[in-house]
């Protein structure tokens, strides 16, 4: 177990899954009204809408990791050199976006929706990679590698294909689902791939003297064979079901539609739960191995 | 913007420390006497293979580095390098706990406490260096190894390094202090 349960760093670990759930759902929403031609269902106004708040309770969440959450306005002074202050600058300009758009389905509106749409998208992305820049700096040397980012946008895409499928009613029609499928696998697979380096990376790092020794009360749940279990977590719930549900959807059949039916929100939440215990071991270790 | 050649830093003589840890506990009454934080700490390294082994001790704080990352990244600018002397000082008044220097620091120099929710760390005593005293720790160790002056004249002394085997790699953030350790601890040759 480890030494200290705030390494885990569950406000940070919750913040940025929410804000790349957000991310995802504003990106399935915007893709479902394009291909709706704006006459979306109840379903995915519902979607839209649910983007501002779970920006609005990332970003709270947030605020909890702070020793004086109210002097939180100081951490805009710096913007321009610290990788920090920009993250919070692009994550207000996210939110203020998504709280505009969340109106709009709110109310019903269809004009300027799909741009704000497409504008929140790309400034959801903006903050996802805003996130990953603070953790790649030169003095972490285990964020600091290309794995941290694949994993931030590997997180997003999985959701944003995750959501659609796991709540077919947001779909107007069984084939519309193939996208989202395909979404879901490549997010997938992006996470299979970044734990692997990770871990690789895990692995070097972790054979010198002193850290070897902070890492002496992690290593039940931090080792080199970790990959095993974890690796195959993200194949078994984030890509399999994904992959088999693209190859049957072309010869959908009422079989196929009862399974995915009673498998989808298990296979959701299992993501989820993976995704965000992944997270949380990720900041278990980059504390850990940067320790002196 | 710095003057160049008036750096100020530290040099700790390993071979005179005795892991006393007076320098330490000198700190920590002067500096934080209430809470967890160890702004000064006393490291102690082990290595080689019987009956070649050796030891060494590391009194560290902040290194007060050339180039530091905690000035360049704090989101409040709560650090500031001094232009007159390059001491990186932290101002309190202007941290909000974000802690994001102690995962940058590679040396481990800011600490936080969670009671008052803030970080601090080495300021170089600046106080007692602007009144012409010397900064506690160095006034404390029994032993004489902890010094402190230019780093002009401290990094000309013999043996003066900051590459050593067990620390962080110093062009990371090119850190002020200089060594002197034992010649199993160097880990490339004096800087």
């Amino acid at each position: 177990m480890p030494r200290r349960a705030s390494d885990l760093e569950w406000s940070l670990t919750l913040f940025t899954m929410t804000m790349q759930l957000a991310c995802g759902l504003a990106m399935a929403a915007t893709l479902l009204d394009l291909g709706m031609r704006r006459s979306a269902s109840e379903p995915v106004r519902y979607l839209g809408v649910a983007v501002f708040p779970l920006v609005a309770i990332g970003v709270l969440l947030s605020l909890f990791h702070l020793g004086h959450p109210f002097a939180a306005w100081k951490s805009f002074l710096n913007f321009g050199r610290s990788r920090l202050s920009l993250e919070i600058v692009v994550t207000t300009i996210f939110a203020l976006s998504s709280l505009f758009y969340s109106a709009l389905w709110l109310m019903g509106i269809a004009r300027f929706r799909l741009a704000l749409g497409t504008g929140t998208v790309l400034l959801g992305l903006a903050t996802v990679l805003a996130s990953a820049a603070i953790y790649t700096v030169r003095t972490q040397p285990f964020w600091n590698s290309g794995w941290l980012p694949m994993s931030f946008l590997g997180t997003t895409l999985l959701f944003a294909g995750l959501v659609p499928t796991t709540f077919r009613g947001l779909l107007p029609d069984d084939t519309s689902a193939r996208p989202f499928l395909g979404a879901t696998m490549v997010g997938g697979l992006s996470l299979l791939v970044s734990a692997i380096w990770m871990f690789r990376r895990f692995c070097r790092l972790g054979q010198g003297r002193l850290a070897s020794a902070h890492l002496q009360g992690e290593r039940p749940v931090l080792s080199p064979w970790s990959i095993v279990p974890f690796g195959f977590y993200v194949l078994l719930t984030g890509i399999l079901p994904s992959a088999i549900a693209l190859a049957l959807w072309s010869t959908a059949n009422d079989w196929a539609n009862l399974l995915f039916a009673r498998f989808s929100l298990p296979t959701f939440v299992l993501i989820s739960l993976g995704a965000v215990v992944g997270r949380a071991l990720t900041y278990l270790a980059g504390t850990s191995l940067s320790r002196f | 913007m710095q003057v160049p050649g008036t750096q100020v830093a530290f040099f700790v003589d390993s071979t005179k420390c005795t892991n006393c840890k007076t320098c330490e506990i000198a700190c920590k009454d002067f500096n934080s006497p209430d809470d967890s934080r160890r702004i000064r700490r006393v490291h102690s390294f082990e290595g080689g293979e019987f009956p070649h082994v050796f030891a060494y001790n590391i009194s560290m704080s902040c290194n007060h580095c050339e180039d530091p990352i905690c000035v360049e990244h704090c989101p409040t600018e709560a650090y500031t390098k001094r232009a007159r002397d390059g001491i990186v000082v932290h101002n309190p008044q202007r941290c909000i706990g974000c802690r994001y220097c102690i995962w940058l620091c590679p040396y481990g120099a800011p600490q936080f406490d969670p009671v008052e929710g803030k970080v601090r760390k080495c300021n170089l005593c600046v106080e007692e260096l602007d009144g012409g005293n010397a900064p506690v720790c160095v006034a404390a160790c029994p032993t004489r190894a902890i010094e402190i002056g230019s780093l002009a004249d401290i990094a000309s002394r013999h043996g003066a390094t900051a590459s050593i085997r067990d620390l962080p790699p110093a062009d990371l953030t090119r850190p002020s202090c200089r060594y002197k350790v034992r010649k199993e601890a160097l880990h490339a040759p004096a800087r």
